[in-house]
């Protein structure tokens, strides 16, 4: 299945804005993310305690099962003031 | 009034009827700090009659690259205490109510008695939930404003929503543990937190109210994700 995702993460993931990714039926936002990672050279450890998800419009944990054609929106965690 | 001129600038975008509804407006910040200096500075200079300013923290030497109210000769001072030394200076017809102490469970429903809006200027998920909830049980809308390195992020919580708690659900650590906390980010978050805040005060204007709005200065991008 194909996945939408937009990152608004530039400087933790790397410089990709936008992508479109094909998980196995069932797979879950952490795997989306393990592709993305795959595709930029860079590791998903270092990064995901850092992002958090928006999948249609509604917040989303990591191990939410995605279906196809979901558009994903990843960002930075950001609790600084 | 000491200084009649004071809000001849505000005009025409802020009316003289929607002037007297700022000044009848009572609002609070939660943290006097990075994002919390700037937004009471702004609302007491725009002219919201009452501010009330929630801060448990002294000043560091670590805040003095963003936080507006701190300099180096108040390190040590509490941040709720100079901001309001700071609104006395500025405007002396806001009545600037300074909480030399944290927000907590006990005293969060009593702080927002009567205020029109809540200003989320703090630094920790829990706080920011808690104020959250508070906000929710005032039924007052609660502006959110975080930021981590070159990135801001503003919306606005009505209250029910539970938006907050949605994107707060995974957990995790806030990135400006790795990204640190820039000064024109501060100043810019707040000043959209500023002008939220009196947007809703006077019913005017699109709010952030289901939409998060995401600025990233180093590429200078400004984007919104709808949420619901």
């Amino acid at each position: 299945m194909k996945i939408n995702v937009h990152f608004y993460c530039s400087r933790i993931v790397g410089k990709a804005r936008e992508g479109e990714y094909e998980v196995p039926e069932g797979a879950d936002i952490a795997a989306v993310m393990q592709a993305a990672a795959d595709e930029n050279g860079t590791f998903i450890e270092d990064y995901m305690k850092y992002l958090t998800f928006v999948r249609n419009s509604k917040a989303a944990p990591a191990d939410t099962v995605l279906s196809d054609g979901d558009r994903l929106t990843v960002l930075m965690q950001a609790y600084g003031g | 009034m000491l200084f009649p001129d004071r809000y001849q600038r505000n005009a025409v975008s802020v009316t003289a009827e929607e002037q007297e509804i700022l000044k009848n407006a009572s609002v609070l910040v939660a943290g006097c700090g990075g994002l919390g200096g700037y937004v009471i500075e702004l609302l007491a200079r725009v002219g919201v009659g009452s501010i009330t300013g929630v801060d448990g923290d002294v000043f560091q030497p670590s805040n003095l690259n963003r936080q507006l109210f701190s300099k180096e000769s108040n390190i040590g001072s509490s941040k709720a205490e100079a901001a309001m030394i700071r609104v006395a200076e500025i405007n002396s017809d806001v009545s600037f109510t300074a909480v030399c102490g944290m927000l907590t469970e006990e005293n969060a429903d009593a702080l927002l008695s009567g205020k029109s809006v809540a200003v989320d200027a703090l630094d920790n998920a829990e706080s920011r939930l808690l104020l959250a909830r508070a906000a929710g049980r005032a039924g007052i809308p609660m502006v959110h404003g975080a930021i981590s390195g070159w990135h801001t992020r503003i919306y606005t919580v009505m209250p029910g929503d539970g938006l907050l708690e949605a994107l707060f659900a995974g957990g995790g650590t806030g990135a400006e543990k790795i990204l640190g906390n820039l000064p024109f980010t501060a100043a810019l978050c707040a000043s959209q937190q500023a002008a939220e805040t009196v947007k809703l005060i006077l019913g005017k204007g699109d709010t952030a109210a289901g939409r998060i709005i995401e600025t990233d200065l180093l590429d200078m991008t400004f984007e919104e994700i709808k949420l619901r």
